[in-house]
C-alpha cells in the first residue's frame, strides 16, 4: 500500500473510534467540550506517530516473544517524555491537556496500530499510519465532542483556559445535562456509529 | 533456557536505554517544572488574598496545632505579607467533594473576613458539581466572617448551594469554614498578629 492510502486508512475505512471501535475509553470520557476533544486528539497523535517510528525502527531488532512489553516501554516512556516537556515548556497547554496526557498510555490505539502496524511496515508508512489513525481519533472525537457540548450547555468551542467564552447558540436552562453525563456519550456515540454504518453501507 | 536469557538480555537492553531517555528528559526539565508550580501557587495565593504582595509558608508550624477533622482538609497555610506587615493568611483546603477532595485555597484578610476563595482542582460531576469552579459560586463566599457558620442555605446557613450539586457545594462550604478556623487558630498561637 501507498504512504499516502496509509494515511488515509486511519480517516476513513479504519477510522478507530467510528469503524475499529478502539480506545472508546478516552472517547467517552473526555468529549464534553470541543476544546477538550482536539486537545485530547493532538496529545494522542502526537504519541501516536512517535511510538509508531520507534517500533517500526526497531522491528527487527524486537524478538517476536517479547514484543508487548518492548512496545508498553516505548509508549510509557514517549508519553512520560511529551508530560514533562509540556509542563517544563508549555505550562498553558499542559494545564488544558494534563488530565489527558496519563490517560494516552491506556489508549489501546496506541497499541493497536504498534503491533497490527508499525511492527511489521517501514518507517514512513509507520510515520503516515500514525499521523492517519491520529487525525482519525481527533475527528471523532472532535464530532462527538461539539454534539454533547452543543446538546449539553447551548454553547460551543468555549474555551475557558484561553479566556473564550464560546458562540452561545441557546439558553442553558433548556440544555440537558445528561449530554455531559456519561448516558449522553454512550448515547451520541451510538447513533453516530449507527449514522455512519447506514451511510457507507449504501455505498459498497 | 538459552532463549530465556537472550530475551532477557534485549527487554532489559531497551528498558535501559528508555530509563537513560528519561532520566535525561527529566533532568532537563525538573528546575522549569518546579519553577512553574511555584509560580502557579503565587498567583492563586495573589488571586485569594490581593492586599498581600508576597507569602510566607507557615504550614509546619501550624500543622501540629491542627485538630480533628481540620487537620486533614488544611494542606498548607501561608501568611501574607505587605511592606513587612502581616495582612492575612490564605488558606489551602481540601475537603472530600462527591468525586475526590476539591482542592482550594481561601483567603483572609487579618480582620478574619473571607476576601476570595478559587478552587484549584476538582473532580465533580461537569455541568453540576464541577461548577464550584465557576467565578459566580466561588464569589458567594467573600465577606464570610471567622466565628460564624458557613453553611448552605439548606442547612440552614445563607449560602445558595448549586442546584443538583448539595454535595459539591457543601465540601467547599466546609473548607471555607476549617480555613476560618484555622485562622482563628493562628491568632490565640500567636503565628499571626493581629
Amino acid at each position: 500500500m501507498s504512504v499516502f492510502s496509509d494515511f488515509k486508512n486511519g480517516l476513513g475505512n479504519e477510522n478507530p473510534t467510528f469503524r475499529l471501535l478502539i480506545g472508546m475509553c478516552p472517547v467517552l470520557a473526555t468529549s464534553l467540550a470541543v476544546t477538550n476533544g482536539i486537545g485530547m486528539g493532538i496529545a494522542a497523535t502526537f504519541v501516536l506517530v512517535g511510538s509508531n517510528v520507534i517500533v517500526s525502527l526497531l522491528r527487527s531488532f524486537i524478538p517476536p516473544k517479547i514484543r508487548i512489553p518492548c512496545f508498553v516501554v516505548v509508549i510509557a516512556s514517549f508519553v512520560t517524555i511529551v508530560d514533562l516537556v509540556m509542563a517544563a515548556f508549555t505550562p498553558g497547554l499542559h494545564k488544558v491537556l494534563g488530565i489527558f496526557i496519563p490517560l494516552i498510555v491506556v489508549n489501546c490505539i496506541i497499541l493497536a496500530r504498534a503491533e497490527a502496524f508499525a511492527s511489521k511496515n517501514p518507517v514512513v508508512n509507520s510515520l503516515a499510519d500514525g499521523l492517519g489513525m491520529g487525525l482519525g481519533f481527533t475527528l471523532a472525537l472532535t464530532l462527538l465532542s461539539a454534539i454533547r457540548e452543543l446538546l449539553g450547555t447551548g454553547t460551543i468551542l468555549a474555551a475557558p483556559d484561553f479566556g473564550f467564552p464560546g458562540i452561545h447558540i441557546f439558553n442553558k436552562d433548556f440544555a440537558p445535562v445528561m449530554m455531559l453525563l456519561p448516558p449522553g456519550a454512550f448515547i451520541t456515540l451510538g447513533l453516530l456509529i449507527g449514522l455512519i454504518n447506514t451511510l457507507t453501507r449504501r455505498k459498497a | 533456557m538459552r532463549d530465556v536469557i537472550r530475551l532477557g538480555v534485549i527487554l532489559l537492553l531497551i528498558c535501559g536505554v528508555a530509563a537513560a531517555v528519561l532520566a535525561y528528559v527529566n533532568d532537563i526539565t525538573e528546575d522549569r517544572i518546579a519553577a512553574q508550580k511555584a509560580l502557579e501557587e503565587e498567583h492563586a495565593l495573589q488571586s485569594v488574598l490581593a492586599s498581600a504582595k508576597d507569602f510566607r509558608d507557615e504550614t509546619g508550624k501550624m500543622k501540629s496545632y491542627l485538630t480533628g477533622p481540620d487537620s486533614s482538609i488544611v494542606r498548607g497555610i501561608y501568611v501574607g505579607y505587605s511592606g513587612g506587615k502581616p495582612v492575612g493568611v490564605a488558606v489551602r483546603v481540601a475537603p472530600a467533594g462527591y468525586g475526590g477532595p476539591i482542592e482550594s485555597i481561601v483567603g483572609i484578610s487579618s480582620d478574619g473576613v473571607v476576601q476570595g476563595v478559587t478552587v484549584i482542582s476538582q473532580q465533580e460531576t461537569p455541568g453540576l458539581g464541577a461548577n464550584v469552579a465557576s467565578p459566580d459560586f466561588e464569589g458567594r463566599f467573600k465577606g464570610k466572617v471567622a466565628g460564624s457558620p458557613v453553611k448552605l442555605t439548606k442547612d440552614g446557613g445563607d449560602i445558595q448551594g448549586l442546584t443538583g450539586a448539595t454535595i459539591s457545594s457543601r465540601a467547599v462550604a466546609k473548607g471555607v469554614e476549617a480555613a476560618l478556623r484555622t485562622f482563628q487558630l493562628m491568632l490565640s498561637k500567636g503565628v499571626l498578629a493581629k
